[in-house]
């Protein structure tokens, strides 16, 4: 039997130009073959379009092959397109669950560039909206990985949080998912009345329930099974990847730009990191959740220091970066998001790079899956937290 | 936390940093450095390229161990800048390497550090997605990796052109660059990347359309097929594209025929309402039309009508 | 007690009769008997069905379903008009009449399980001899229709789903056989009728006190509570189904009325585990271990009842099925999903070796009381 029939017969209606590598064990009627799995673009447990080519041995993965770029927006071009402040509304959209955390590289970058001194207050409601918007994109991924492990209540219960936090967000910025809050020299225009007494209501809120995420997820002991020792990724394996953020707490190596390269106003307060020991599925989780705890006593400290001033300074009319390049690096939700920005003096960037964390991430992805079972596979996708949209920009 | 920045004090200043790899690699080696914003940069010749990524990463003092980014910068004429960034979770420093791409715009070529960083590995692949910036002893650039398989050109050089531009202009008087504060336009001899004016840039997206999507050769009336002329000026009037001035006037030609001819047949079925609508146009398309209606019922009559129509047609 | 068994099979011999044997004719009885089955088949498991809904709904901070029907009661029975309505795609590369057989398969074995299952005082269309015996044999003929259905859809997912399917029933057929048979033994008797009635007169050694097998036999339920959890695919054992790694696993090709009836037969099934578990160790129809039905009089009260000790007996059983239904709901909303080797694990090494250990205990407390 040529190897061609062979193909045909394990893989019936399947597109031509796949490219399989197709290795035929045994002999004679008994030989078998690998299978090539291709999960998504559009597959459950994959969140987006995002793609992996499994091959298969039963049910135990022998090599994965992500495929990105079905979601490619071309922000990178688009912006050099576009000025300054347009720019703003631009990039809240390649991480579509940390919006205003995108949008806070950029303003930082260009004030660095135009060495633009930014009023206190606004540097603190900045710190307090990236908090906020690190708790609703963390909630997002306690509820989606476990509905990825089959357990389908925690995403109701973390959507019930989030719908809390986001009407709050909407109140001051208008808007739930790209905030656009951020600009050049501050932010758009000051708190409403009463956020601030929110704010502190419902970091209590939260934190009480995220007792209830604890024993539900955490303690439970299918979780645990699920989720201890599946997809360990060595510190200096995820360092070389260049992975960051809650995964490569996980690992144990206490890395988060808020202490290390404090932006903003967080070298003045306490940034709890919580970190791992195993670098597992589970200790990703539980950093996760650790993060979560971690933003809301920043938000406590920032409610504490927050005073009252003006929430943004007056630009020039045309807003223009003088010649240079610069590197701003802040810790997005996903990880640590770096904007390289390169002006030739004009109105519009020479250069924008991202530097998205789920980017990096997910090139580790190959490596966890090596010889897992597919459940496993499964339980590895979910604790490497990527946004789709991040991958692609 | 404490240990993350145990060895901060024993971290090298930007100028030790420099003088060590000067000391590693020859005073050839780095062609020169800058610190701005805070961001120290080292130029690196570009043959020097790899064992200076590797030397970063493996030399104690220095342990840039988190492999943070890599992308390219077009630098017009010269060519383009391949730009890496590298961070040392045990002294938080942060290094930028630099270096120029051999080959100039034409056929730019960088060796690749994907040995030294795995992470170096998808950001090489989409700099040559992006760039087509050829990483010398990369394990695979193909498949592109952010667009898709048959994408012709490379999408952020700056003499690729954004589309969007062309087919909606910006709805501005002119392209933000060319203004300065005051509303004067800025006067600069063109460069490559500066954003072309409407009408340069109107005729850029036409070429580049042109090649994407070849217009069919209008086919003329003699001797051509009646139906097939009709359909093509059906699909050429509703689909709504926006012809090139140089096959405007063939295209329109054709489409004139091409719908005379069209309502001759429709005619001929005696149905089409949205052309009758284009014969009230014109008086000879009534009179056909009422001779039409007149003869409604009679189906011969109206089989004679359309074997003569083309006969008309082909006389005029 | 060997003495209290065989008078209490006397007893049993004179009320196996269905009520709906009325008449000596053959065709009344046969018709009553049909509308019965296809109600138990059609309306109990959509009351299920909306409990699961409704408790679902409630368990997660939401209302459930609300616009259909009263109270959202009538969602089932618009989402099978939905699914009649939907188009019947059979993929191309599909084996047809595999394909188009597997949810019949999958589904008659359930309807015909419903023959032998007692809801009430003589509220039941079949009492057989062998009725344990034939309701676990029929039930596992519905993995050979989902085995059919994953591997004729040609889709790498489904027959990953049909295969951990077929590896899952398998696995936990023993401990559901072997705990079944634990109830058949202290019981005497593998009629359902008769179990339910041994059940009404067992009475703890050297005491007059009337207790269900769910009692002496927790361990058996245990066992079988969760061999029938697996058996029905339920979470937190749906690896078959497992929608976040194998999309829809032996249904993901399938789409209208022959989804409907895959889920019909999930549904169908969680009815009649319900009502095997409330026959085998909650006592049937009887209302509380010791206490007779109202208008009954043979067997501990259970027995020889006029139409409203009927009509309770079957509110009984119905309630103890919902829940049945309800704890399997409620371990659906607060566990994940196992993995397949951890299923297995479990199946192997812990619950056929408890459950064997449970019919020796038995066993040996028969011999010895």
């Amino acid at each position: 039997m040529s190897e061609l029939s062979t193909r045909e017969r394990i893989h019936p209606g399947t597109a031509p130009g796949e490219d399989y590598h197709l290795e035929i064990v045994g002999e004679g009627d008994f030989a078998t073959a690998d299978m090539t799995l291709s999960i998504g673009p559009a597959h459950p447990a994959t969140h987006g379009v995002f793609r992996i080519v499994l091959e298969m041995d039963g049910e135990r993965v022998r090599s994965a092959r992500p495929v990105i770029g079905y979601m490619h927006r071309g922000f990178e071009k688009l912006a050099e397109y576009r000025d300054y402040r347009q720019i703003m509304a631009l990039v809240n959209r390649h991480d579509w669950l940390s919006g205003f955390s995108n949008e806070l590289g950029v303003a930082l970058a260009v004030e660095q560039l135009m060495e633009f001194e930014v009023p206190d207050r606004a540097q603190w409601i900045r710190m307090l909206m990236a908090e906020w918007n690190r708790v609703l994109n963390h909630l997002m991924f306690v509820g989606s990985f476990a509905l990825e492990l089959g357990a389908i209540t925690p995403m109701f219960y973390a959507f019930r949080e989030r719908e809390d936090i986001q009407h709050m967000m909407e109140a001051a910025t208008g808007g739930r998912l790209h905030f656009t809050y951020n600009q050049v020299g501050g932010v758009k225009i000051d708190l409403p009345k009463g956020f601030l007494r929110t704010s502190a209501e419902l970091t209590t809120i939260t934190r009480k329930r995220l007792v209830d995420y604890r024993d539900l997820i955490l303690g439970n002991e299918i979780f645990q099974a699920r989720t201890k020792g599946v997809g360990a990724l060595p510190t200096d394996v995820a360092l070389s990847f260049g992975v960051t953020g809650p995964t490569l707490q996980a690992t144990g190596l206490p890395e988060d730009s808020r202490v290390t390269e404090p932006y903003l106003k967080y070298g003045e307060i306490d940034v709890p990191v919580p970190v791992g020991e195993n670098g597992d599925a589970f200790d990703r989780f539980f950093c996760l959740l650790g993060r979560i705890e971690a933003s809301l006593d920043i938000i406590d400290q920032v409610l504490d220091h927050i005073g009252p001033g003006p929430v943004n300074s007056k630009l020039p009319k045309m807003v223009k970066a003088p010649e240079g390049a610069t590197y701003v690096r802040t810790e997005n939700p996903l990880g640590q998001l770096g904007y390289w920005l390169e002006s030739d003096g004009g109105r519009t960037p020479w250069r924008l790079k991202m530097r998205t964390p789920s980017f990096s991430n997910v090139q580790a992805i190959p490596y966890l899956l090596e010889g897992v079972l597919v459940p496993d596979a499964v339980a590895v996708l979910g604790s490497v937290f990527f946004v789709v949209g991040d991958i692609d920009r | 936390m404490s240990g993350v920045l145990a060895r901060r004090d024993r971290a090298l200043t930007p100028e030790e940093t420099e003088e060590l790899l000067r000391d590693r690699l020859g005073e050839a080696a780095v062609v020169g450095s800058v610190v701005e914003y805070g961001v120290f940069t080292l130029r690196i010749a570009q043959e020097h390229w790899l064992e200076a990524a590797r030397r970063c990463r493996d030399e104690p003092l220095l342990a840039y161990d988190l492999f943070d980014n890599l992308f390219a910068v077009d630098m017009r004429e010269e060519g383009f800048d391949v730009v890496t960034v590298l961070y040392s979770t045990s002294t938080g420093n942060r290094l930028v390497l630099r270096t120029r791409c051999a080959g100039g715009r034409e056929a730019p070529t960088c060796p690749s550090i994907s040995d030294v960083y795995r992470g170096a590995n998808w950001m090489e692949r989409e700099t040559w997605d992006m760039f087509g910036i050829e990483f010398e002893g990369h394990p695979g650039l193909a498949p592109r990796i952010l667009t898709v398989e048959n994408f012709e050109g490379w999408p952020l050089r700056k003499d690729f052109h954004l589309v969007s531009r062309g087919v909606k202009p910006w709805p501005g008087v002119k392209e933000p660059a060319e203004l300065d504060e005051d509303g004067n336009v800025i006067e600069r001899v063109p460069r490559i990347g500066d954003a072309p004016g409407p009408y340069e840039l109107d005729k850029v997206i036409a070429e580049q359309a042109k090649l994407a999507n070849p217009v069919p050769e209008p086919v003329t009336a003699e001797g051509g097929n009646v139906e097939e002329l009709a359909q093509d000026a059906d699909l050429a009037s509703d689909s709504g594209q926006v012809l090139t001035s140089a096959d405007e006037q063939a295209a329109e030609e054709a489409e004139a025929q091409a719908s005379d001819v069209a309502a001759d047949v429709a005619g001929a079925q005696a149905q089409d309402l949205e052309q009758t609508a284009k014969d009230k146009a014109e008086q000879r398309r009534r009179e056909q039309a009422e001779a039409r209606r007149r003869k409604a019922e009679e189906r011969a009559a109206d089989a004679d009508d359309a074997g003569a129509a083309p006969d008309q047609e082909g006389n005029a | 007690m060997i003495e209290l068994t065989s008078a209490s099979a006397t007893a049993f011999v004179a009320q196996a009769v269905s009520v709906f044997d009325v008449g000596d004719g053959f065709v009344v009885p046969l018709l009553l008997k049909l509308v019965f089955i296809l109600a138990m088949f059609f309306v109990v498991p959509i009351l299920g069905g909306y409990l699961e809904h409704k408790v679902m709904g409630r368990m997660q901070d939401r209302r459930g379903p609300v616009e259909a029907g009263p109270f959202g009661s009538l969602q089932l029975v618009a989402d099978g008009i939905k699914f009649i309505q939907k188009e019947d795609v059979i993929p191309r590369a599909a084996d047809p009449w595999v394909f188009a057989m597997a949810p019949g398969v999958a589904l008659v074995p359930v309807l015909l399980v419903l023959l032998v299952i007692p809801i009430g005082p003589g509220v039941f269309a079949l009492d057989l001899e062998l009725g344990l015996f034939y309701a676990l044999a029929i039930s596992s003929i519905s993995t050979l229709g989902i085995l059919m259905g994953g591997w004729a859809s040609a889709n790498k997912f489904s027959l990953l789903g049909g295969l951990r399917a077929a590896g899952q029933l398998i696995a936990y057929e023993l401990p559901l056989i072997l705990a079944a048979a634990a109830v058949a033994l202290q019981a005497g008797t593998l009629s359902l009728v008769g179990i339910v009635e041994a059940q009404a007169t067992f009475l703890i050694p050297g005491t007059d006190i009337n207790l269900w097998y769910l009692f002496p036999q927790l361990l058996g339920f245990g066992i079988f509570f969760l061999a029938a959890m697996a058996e029905l695919a339920r979470p937190p054992f749906d690896m078959p189904i497992a929608d976040s790694e194998l999309v829809f696993g032996y249904m993901t090709e399938y789409t209208g009325i022959k989804f409907a009836m895959f889920l019909l037969t999930e549904y169908a099934g969680m009815i009649v585990m319900g009502g095997l578990i409330a026959v085998l160790y909650l006592g049937g129809w009887q209302l509380l271990p010791g206490v007779p039905l109202p208008g009954c009089e043979g067997a501990g009260g259970i027995f020889d009842c006029g139409w409203q000790g009927q009509l309770l007996g079957v509110a009984v059983t119905l309630g103890k099925m919902m829940l049945i239904v309800f704890l399997f709901v409620w371990a659906r909303v607060t566990y994940p999903r196992l993995r397949e080797d951890q299923l297995q694990r479990m199946a192997w090494l812990v619950l056929v070796p408890l459950a064997l250990l449970n019919l020796a205990v038995i066993t040996v407390a028969k011999v010895v009381f």
